[in-house]
């Protein structure tokens, strides 16, 4: 399959999905509102995950469970079930559960917290099962809707570990569904990892004035900030360390007695990220040794680098639709969950629904007017899917 | 006199009881009713679409629970109507109705219009301002409506959950706003104490029996609340009253200055209710001005509000209604 099949294939179905699909707006902003509204932050997901149970229930998906992690997954049985295309999004935002998660609808926009990343994702998994039916969609493949949990931050993408692990489903793709990303089309994973530093020094017998300006855990984890500054980065293959976040000391006029941040490595070589994790290390080392002290040093969330080249017709079936609306596919790695299929040499890709802006604040919002365009993207995929034409002949 | 402890317990529901809306709607049709909703509303553009949307698309489209969305507007400036109109609702400015009945304006009026513009043997009435909406508000209402043939009327309440499943009530708070408590409570306890088990009286979420609200008559201003459950008690019977527990409601704030208003409003309904049903008065107010002081360039200024409670006839008494309806 070449652009132009594709291209022959959205121009047979997508004029008939569209004019069907124009009464489904707002069977699709209604669930936005519901699952908008329960507050999800990672760890706290269970709220919203009741409710996509509840909904894949009451689309009549028979088969529909949760698995130790919290996981929701709903089976659609194909015709002929013996592989599966698993259709994801993740339940948990970064948003506290403490901010108003009131959802504001005006004609072009809804906004509220969380709501492009990832409540719209959620949505649209959850009304898929509508839009099948009244598209009279049937598969051949088993169709798995999987919301999960831990995805964000220390969640590490530990729901869509366990899934991957322990499914007994044979999966020949994986499309993961992301908000406000509509003409991107991540199709690779970068080797990541995440690491937590952590300075103490003991100030119970200091009097401020007379240690002042000598000792403090700022300053021990300023010089840890000049080490990781001054580590000399290659521009091939691309690699980036990001200081995310520091946070530490207590009052104008007492030591800090503990200071700490957060970064995350990446890079397209999994043995630069290995030797910065040792250069990483060292450099704490000789710090700590010059205060007379051990710092603390966590490193997690380690991921491989992994993906499917642009030529495969997954791929190339998503940039395809994309061009087909009028949009400018932008391709590229993801930070997002596909990193654990294609670890697994599942082939996956993200893609996303509409356009918007996403700030972790109630002011975080999406349009409403290319959710459309997005859906029928997605479902030209499931449908190009099914048919065979995502199959990676070369391999 | 009725037994209130055990009213309470008979007619006090949580939403959860009722959240299954197929089973609501076999006996909407096995009863072979009509259910409309009306959202009374002035210059609400900022939640009246969200509410539509999702009432609409959860409770028409989905479950075929609503025969009818309506949004009756009392003059809003603001897009209101036009927003309500483009999420698939029924729009209607109220002073384009009934003209022969004069013009007045409030949101009584917009409720009393909904008799004779809306459908439904059965109807629900919602504020537009909950931000929190969910189905739960609408079939948590309905639901004593539909279940129990003697619930004429339901009043939601919020803030208290209830645990059902342990049959305790859990810890909450269980007392209305400040008007509520100040106000009605007391006032309920002397002349009509059956109707102190009302746990929010004034909540502007309820629903009733179209053969209910045709024979009561509507206040515009700010007494329709106090008024019907006064009516419709002393009409019906209490056991005809029921509440719901709705969880909890985005409420709107409001300065103790408006709560005085409201009750400046609510008094001229009750010394009227007083004297209908208790044979005291009548007790007719020397003045119509409420008079608050306010502080400007460090002065004190009285400033004075005209507010007077009109009040509509029960719509059954007009003739183009009972002609609508051919009664």
């Amino acid at each position: 399959m070449d652009e132009k099949d594709f291209n022959q294939l959205f121009d047979t179905y997508a004029p008939i999905w569209r004019q069907k699909l124009s009464s489904m707006k707002e069977m699709i902003i209604a669930n936005l509102v519901m699952t908008a509204q329960i507050p999800s932050k990672t760890f706290e997901e269970q709220a919203r995950a009741a409710f996509v149970m509840d909904r894949f229930i009451e689309c009549g998906i028979n088969d529909t469970s949760t698995d130790e992690l919290g996981n929701v997954i709903g089976i659609i049985p194909g015709r002929n079930s013996k592989k599966s295309i698993v259709l994801s999004a993740h339940l948990d935002t970064i948003c506290d559960s403490s901010l108003d998660h009131n959802v504001t609808i005006t004609p072009t926009r809804a906004s509220g917290a969380g709501i492009a990343d990832n409540a719209l994702g959620v949505t649209v998994l959850i009304t898929l099962p509508d839009l099948f039916q009244r598209l009279g969609m049937a598969f051949d493949c088993d169709i798995v809707l999987l919301a999960t949990t831990s995805s964000k931050e220390k969640g590490d993408l530990s729901g869509m570990r366990h899934y991957m692990k322990n499914n007994s489903q044979s999966i020949c793709c994986n499309i993961n569904i992301e908000g406000i990303t509509l003409g991107q089309v991540d199709h690779s994973a970068l080797s990541r990892v995440r690491c937590d530093i952590k300075c103490h020094l003991d100030t119970s017998h200091d009097s401020s004035w007379r240690s002042l300006g000598q000792n403090s855990a700022i300053m021990m984890l300023s010089d840890v900030l000049d080490s990781l500054f001054s580590i000399p980065l290659p521009r091939k293959p691309k690699t980036v360390l990001n200081v995310g976040k520091i946070s530490g000391g207590n009052s104008y006029s007492r030591v800090c007695d503990s200071a700490s941040l957060i970064l995350e490595v990446r890079s397209e070589d999994d043995a630069i990220t290995t030797k910065l994790i040792e250069e990483i290390k060292d450099n704490c080392h000789d710090i700590g040794a010059k205060y007379g002290l051990e710092i603390d040093l966590n490193f997690f969330s380690r991921h491989t680098a992994a993906g499917i080249r642009y030529s495969h017709p997954l791929v190339r079936a998503a940039s395809a639709f994309v061009k087909k609306l009028g949009v400018k596919p932008k391709m590229g790695p993801s930070n997002s969950e596909i990193a654990v299929p294609l670890s697994l040499n599942i082939p996956a890709i993200t893609i996303g629904i509409t356009t918007g802006s996403e700030d972790s604040t109630q002011r975080s919002y999406v349009d409403l007017e290319p959710i459309q365009d997005g859906v029928i993207q997605l479902l030209m995929l499931i449908q190009s899917i099914d048919l065979g034409y995502c199959n990676d002949e070369s391999a | 006199m009725m037994n209130l402890p055990e009213w309470l317990k008979a007619r006090t529901f949580h939403h959860s009881q009722f959240s299954d809306i197929r089973k609501l709607i076999e006996i909407k049709e096995a009863k072979g009713l009509k259910i409309s909703l009306c959202f009374p509303t002035l210059n609400e553009e900022k939640t009246i679409g969200k509410e539509v949307i999702l009432i609409k698309s959860e409770l028409m489209d989905r479950y075929p629970l609503l025969d009818e969305i309506a949004v009756i507007d009392s003059g809003s400036t603001d897009k209101t109507l036009e927003i309500a109109a483009e999420f698939g609702a029924k729009t209607f400015l109220a002073s384009d109705y009934l003209e022969e009945e004069g013009q007045m304006r409030g949101k009584g009026e917009n409720l009393w219009k909904a008799l004779y513009l809306l459908e439904g043997d059965i109807i629900i009435y919602l504020d537009a301002d909950i931000s929190n909406i969910h189905p739960k508000f609408v079939y948590g209402i309905l639901g004593p409506l539909l279940y129990i043939d003697d619930v004429k009327y339901v009043k939601a309440f919020y803030d208290r959950p209830l645990d059902f499943a342990k049959n305790e009530p859990k810890k909450g708070k269980g007392q209305g706003g400040r008007t509520t408590e100040i106000l009605i409570r007391p006032l309920f306890s002397q002349f009509f104490s059956e109707l102190s088990g009302l746990i929010q009286p004034l909540s502007g979420e309820f629903a009733g029996y179209r053969e209910v609200f045709e024979n009561i008559p509507f206040p515009i201003g700010y007494g329709v609340e106090t008024s019907h459950l006064i009516d419709i008690s002393q009409k019906y019977g209490m056991w005809s009253i029921a509440q719901t527990d709705l969880d909890q409601r985005v409420h709107r704030n409001q300065s103790t200055k408006a709560l005085g208003k409201m009750s400046f409003g609510i008094l001229q309904t009750f010394w009227n209710r007083l004297h209908r049903y208790k044979n005291i008065g009548p007790l007719v107010p020397e003045s119509l001005v409420m008079r608050q002081i306010e502080m400007k360039e460090d002065q004190h200024h009285i400033v004075e509000f005209n507010i007077v409670e009109k009040e509509r006839r029960p719509m059954i008494e007009v003739p183009a209604y009972r002609k609508k309806r051919n009664l």
